[in-house]
């Protein structure tokens, strides 16, 4: 058992030099980088596509360079989106609404029910959880008319209410915080209990926090879940078109291309929805530091 | 233990029961409709009905369709804007990106627009629901001035639901250089067609490309006299002799590669084939001049009618209607807007503009004379068959493609395919 | 405490403990259990499960979808005989489409799964320089839409779009190519048509041959499609979870002189269990609907080769007028997806405590 002249920061391995080492991490880093290339180079391909004219996607479909000879650069595909159904800032505002008030409520819902169904024992809860996988194997489109029945009922259809709570009710966000609660070791509530910890201090004090980096992927994949939410809102706000949040904005201007398909324009379409996204992702990911469950765990 | 259960059951109940009383309310609403004798004091046409009249001042309609392309989404709002000033309504034109999920959940959850696109092929469905409302008595202007074939795809079981906004048909669009080149004249039968098509059949150009699916397939079997089914689709009728000579004609073009599937030559569809070149002819319909001139500008075509086969001329009348819901808020209004748009003015209004055809007979000539290279077009009226059937006959037509294109593929024969449509039709009916 | 690398000692020790600190909770616990998931609870019961009560009512009613479901006749059974039992054009249909779901399921979790588990633990690791960017990038995929990222796949995979142009060799026509891969590789041994007793033979209105097709190339093109955008999805998960494994654990392990392998499989990967089998279940759940890339890629062509379930769900309901029929069909789907959810419970043994 010889132990390792290593830190104790887990999951590093000793920093060997050497050149087989470095051989190993260039390679490491190369085919990385290859791959990240692959899963980034649709979008650059889009983005880049966006800003070509349609001879030239024609003609030269993978190139990153717009091609002089039709036109070069333009800005065609943007305005092909300016259409008399356009209206880019009423839906942007509606997305925003949306989704802020969803994934705050999915939060809230999924850590209580998430904690619950993962420590507490009260009888029921294998019921419910059987209950928060089966909702989930019944495709949407199956519950899209008895859903709307039952928003009609309720009076909220063509409402921003309407289009908000029957998305905060998310079986998937649940299931998630579960699986996460059960990951932390159970001796830190017995820690808590010993001293003298409610069980909702427990879960506000300790839990919570820990549970810090499954608060965050539940945020960042509520948020992108909301934001291209689709065939609820489309039913949701069905008579009502200013409503509309981008993504079913969107989708009415590039339905109207019928047989064209000006490629330009839906990319550009397409990449007006990634941006409010991609920047919450960046931001938000920051916060997947390890240190958070280290320091709760010495307290 | 079990109570908690309970204890939640029950509060569940209660909030839904709560809801359910305070709830229910349709989002339409409508301004008071006062009914007045006098008509109203304007110009055009579709004022001055002799019947009486009800005001539409300030009633709001929502007209729902789908979009083919910006223009038209504008021409339709400026022609309901100008029916709007005439009455003082507030109808609104709403296009749907997904026009079938939305329709059928309004309708479906008691929530309807107040007048709705209705294409022939789904006019069966609607009016086998009920959901369609029959045109009443005297509210469309001179109704016999529509084309008869085009009445006769939106009566159903006897009953006529609704006037069409416009048509297209399916014709010959040609490439006249090239013809010329190859010194054919345009084919006007089935045996002219192949001798044509294998002329202008090149290395680099097929001599007519046409999507291997139902619509396009059956003009044949019309021109043949078949058809899949009957006149009133209570019987398969497409294992006749005559089917099989006309489907065969057309599997023995695609195998010696003188017609061509569209993607076969890398293209989406066969307007794009014959835009991009890679076809002489190609059987499609109106949008297809619409497409061109956009995309491919420089590209020339002309259009004759399709050829005739042995028992003469068949081609597919495409058309779709305004159709006003049973359970409409304000079935007067909806009517109202209905006739707006589809009398002689509003027809011509509409189609002056694009390459659709208005539905009456009265201003063909008028559109003709705007759209002189299009007549072809216009003349298949005279011979067209609906589009449309029975609820459920989807999955015998997707039958029908699936075996199409197996044939195509070199998979499957004629027989194949009239055997296994045959049997789904028969499953169907 | 002795401590032994390979097994989880402290939880069972603990164990032993338990007894007077849980009893004194235990009072409160069913109380508190339900009021935590009376929200989350309430919310599910009217939005999901009456929906889902009214999907099932309706499967056994002959619905077209248009008019108020109430005015729709009863049944019976009828439209779970016509898609299982009746030979016919339904039947058939729905063999296909689960055929192809079938491939498809077998083709993208494994292969999301594996793919996310390994880029989340190369991006975990300390030492790795432009973790943000990485991430990001292997993130990027899952942030549009389905809906948009099919548009732009279907741009992209055009006959002569950018994939067959980065293809050294010969074009593929990826998304009108309606032939079974397994029936192209039996094809390149010269095996052209099946054996006798396997064309002779159907099952559900589908000849054998034809069941062991495999996934068409159109298909594949789509399988690629999701697994690229997933990925990323379940990458962010296993983030998550690794993050989750205190550091504490870890460093007693390395304290007993396990190495980066022996963490890697005694520690790392039964930890995450319960991460495991949640990205299964989704990734089996997810497969199982896959709709929005049919729907707006393929429309279940060439030739029927990317139906699916869902997309039929979808045919039947809003443009075939069988509302009924698209019920029961999501009912049977229902069942497939418990049924391999159980499976991979049984196979996984999550040790959650339900």
């Amino acid at each position: 058992m010889a132990k390792t002249a290593s830190t104790l920061a887990p999951s590093s391995k000793p920093r060997e030099t050497g050149p087989k080492a470095v051989a190993k991490r260039t390679f490491g880093y190369a085919l990385l980088i290859f791959f990240a290339l692959i899963f980034i180079m649709p979008f650059v391909l889009s983005a880049v596509t966006a800003f070509k004219s349609l001879p030239d996607i024609q003609e030269n479909p993978v190139s990153l360079i717009a091609d002089p000879e039709h036109g070069g650069w333009t800005t065609e595909g943007i305005e092909g989106l300016n259409t008399s159904q356009v209206r880019l800032p009423r839906w942007t505002l509606n997305s925003v609404i949306v989704t802020v008030f969803v994934v705050l409520l999915r939060i809230t819902f999924g850590s209580l029910a998430g904690y619950a169904l993962a420590r507490m024992r009260f009888p029921g809860r294998g019921f419910i959880f059987a209950l928060i996988l089966a909702v989930q194997a019944i495709p949407a489109i199956v519950l899209a008319i008895p859903r709307f029945m039952v928003m009609r009922q309720l009076g909220i259809i063509n409402t921003y209410v309407g289009m908000i709570v029957p998305l905060a009710f998310d079986a998937f966000g649940i299931f998630l915080m579960k699986q996460f609660f059960e990951q932390l070791p159970r001796e830190l509530e017995e820690a808590a209990a010993i001293d003298g910890a409610s069980t909702w201090q427990t879960f506000t004090k300790v839990m919570l926090p820990l549970a810090a980096p499954g608060l965050i992927a539940l945020t960042i994949l509520s948020t992108q879940g909301t934001w291209n939410e689709f065939l609820h809102i489309l039913i949701a706000r069905i008579g009502e078109p200013e409503l509309a949040t981008l993504p079913v904005g969107l989708a009415g201007i590039t339905a109207a291309f019928g047989e064209a398909q000006p490629w330009n324009t839906i990319v550009a379409g397409a990449l007006i929805t990634i941006i409010p996204i991609a920047i919450v992702f960046f931001v938000f990911q920051r916060y997947f530091v390890q240190g958070v469950a280290a320091s709760a765990a010495k307290g | 233990m079990r109570r908690n259960k309970l204890v939640v059951l029950v509060l569940a109940f209660a909030l839904i029961a709560a809801a359910c009383d305070g709830g229910g309310g349709a989002t339409t609403t409508t301004a008071g409709v006062t009914t007045t004798a006098a008509p109203a004091t304007t110009t055009t046409a579709a004022e001055t009905t002799t019947t009486a009249a009800a005001t539409l001042e300030g009633v709001e309609l929502k007209l729902w369709g789908w979009s083919s392309s910006d223009a038209e989404n504008t021409a339709l709002s400026d022609l309901v804007a100008a029916f709007n000033e005439a009455t003082g309504a507030k109808a609104e034109f709403q296009p749907q990106s997904d026009y079938d999920t939305t329709l059928n959940t309004a309708l479906a959850g008691g929530d309807p627009p107040d007048v709705f696109y209705v294409d022939s092929f789904r006019l069966a469905d609607l009016a086998e629901a009920g959901q369609l409302a029959p045109v009443p008595e005297g509210v469309i202007d001179d109704p016999d001035d529509i084309y008869p074939s085009l009445r006769e795809a939106f009566t159903y079981n006897g009953t006529w639901y609704c006037p069409p906004k416009d048509f297209s048909t399916l014709a010959l669009v040609y490439d006249p250089a090239a013809l010329d080149a190859a010194g054919v004249a345009v084919p006007t039968s089935w045996d002219e067609l192949t001798a044509a098509a294998e002329a202008l059949t090149t290395d680099t150009q097929a001599g007519l490309a046409m999507g291997v699916e139902y619509p396009r397939w059956a003009v044949f079997l019309f021109q043949a006299g078949a058809n899949l089914t009957n006149a009133d689709v209570t019987e398969i009728t497409l294992d006749s002799p005559e089917a099989t000579a006309a489907l065969q004609y057309v599997a023995d073009r695609y195998a010696d590669d003188t017609f061509v599937r569209p993607s076969d030559v890398d293209a989406g569809w066969a307007g794009e084939a014959y835009g991009q070149g890679k076809a002489a002819m190609t059987i499609e319909g109106n949008w297809i001049v619409g497409y061109l001139k956009d995309s491919f500008p420089d590209r020339q075509f002309a259009v004759a009618e399709l050829p005739a086969g042995p028992d003469g001329k068949g081609t597919f009348a495409f058309t779709v209607c305004y159709g006003v819901p049973a359970n409409a808020a304000n079935p007067d209004a909806s009517w109202a807007l209905v006739n707006y748009l589809t009398n002689a003015e509003g027809a011509l209004a509409w189609t002056n503009a694009f390459n659709v055809m208005p539905a009456r007979v009265s201003v063909a000539d008028d559109w003709l004379s705007s759209h002189p290279e299009l007549e072809a077009f216009v003349t298949g009226a005279d011979y067209a068959h609906r589009w449309g059937f029975k609820p459920g006959f989807g999955d015998v037509t997707g039958v029908f493609n699936e075996q199409a294109n197996a044939i195509v593929d070199g998979d499957a024969t004629v027989t194949d395919l009239i055997g296994e449509t045959v049997a789904a039709g028969e499953d169907v009916i | 405490m002795a401590t032994q690398v390979g097994t989880k000692p402290r939880r069972l020790q603990l164990r032993r403990h338990r007894g007077p600190q849980r009893a004194r909770l235990d009072w409160r616990e069913p109380y508190l259990g339900w009021l935590f998931t009376a929200p989350a609870l309430i919310g599910l019961v009217i939005f999901l499960v009456i929906p889902i009560i009214a999907a099932v009512w309706v499967s056994f009613r002959d619905w077209n979808g248009l008019s108020p479901i109430f005015e729709s006749e009863p049944v019976g059974l009828a439209n779970y005989r016509e898609l299982l039992l009746e030979e016919g054009v339904r039947q058939r249909d729905f063999a296909i489409s689960l055929r192809n779901n079938l491939y498809y399921v077998i083709g993208v979790v494994p292969v999301q799964s594996i793919l996310a588990f390994v880029i989340a633990v190369i991006l975990n690791q300390k030492f790795l320089k432009g973790k943000g960017f990485f991430r990001t990038a292997y993130y990027f995929p899952s942030i549009t839409s389905s809906i948009a990222v099919t548009l732009i796949f279907v741009f992209l995979f055009q006959t002569n779009g950018a994939i067959n142009q980065a293809l050294p060799f010969q074009d593929i026509d990826w998304l009108d190519n309606a032939r079974g891969l397994i029936h192209n590789f039996l094809g390149v041994f010269g095996v052209e048509d099946g054996p006798a007793f396997l064309t002779e033979n159907e099952f559900m209105g589908l000849e054998l041959w034809d069941w062991l097709a495999g996934p068409s190339v159109a298909m594949t093109a789509i399988m690629m499609l999701v697994i690229w955008t997933t990925t990323g999805t379940l990458m962010l998960i296993f983030l998550a979870g690794l993050q989750n494994i205190p550091v504490s654990v870890e460093e007693a392990a390395i304290v007993d002189g396990a190495n980066g392998v022996q963490r890697f499989f005694r520690i790392t990967i039964p930890l995450m269990r319960p991460t495991i089998f949640f990205v299964v279940t989704l990734g089996l759940i997810g497969t199982w609907q896959v709709f929005d890339q049919i729907y707006a890629g393929t429309a279940g062509g060439p030739r029927k080769t990317t139906f699916t379930p869902a997309y039929l769900i979808y045919f039947q309901s809003f443009t075939n007028s069988k509302a009924g029929l698209a019920g029961a069909i999501a009912v049977i789907l229902f069942a497939i997806i418990m049924f391999f959810t159980w499976i991979n419970r049984k196979i996984i043994r999550d040790t959650g405590d339900v």
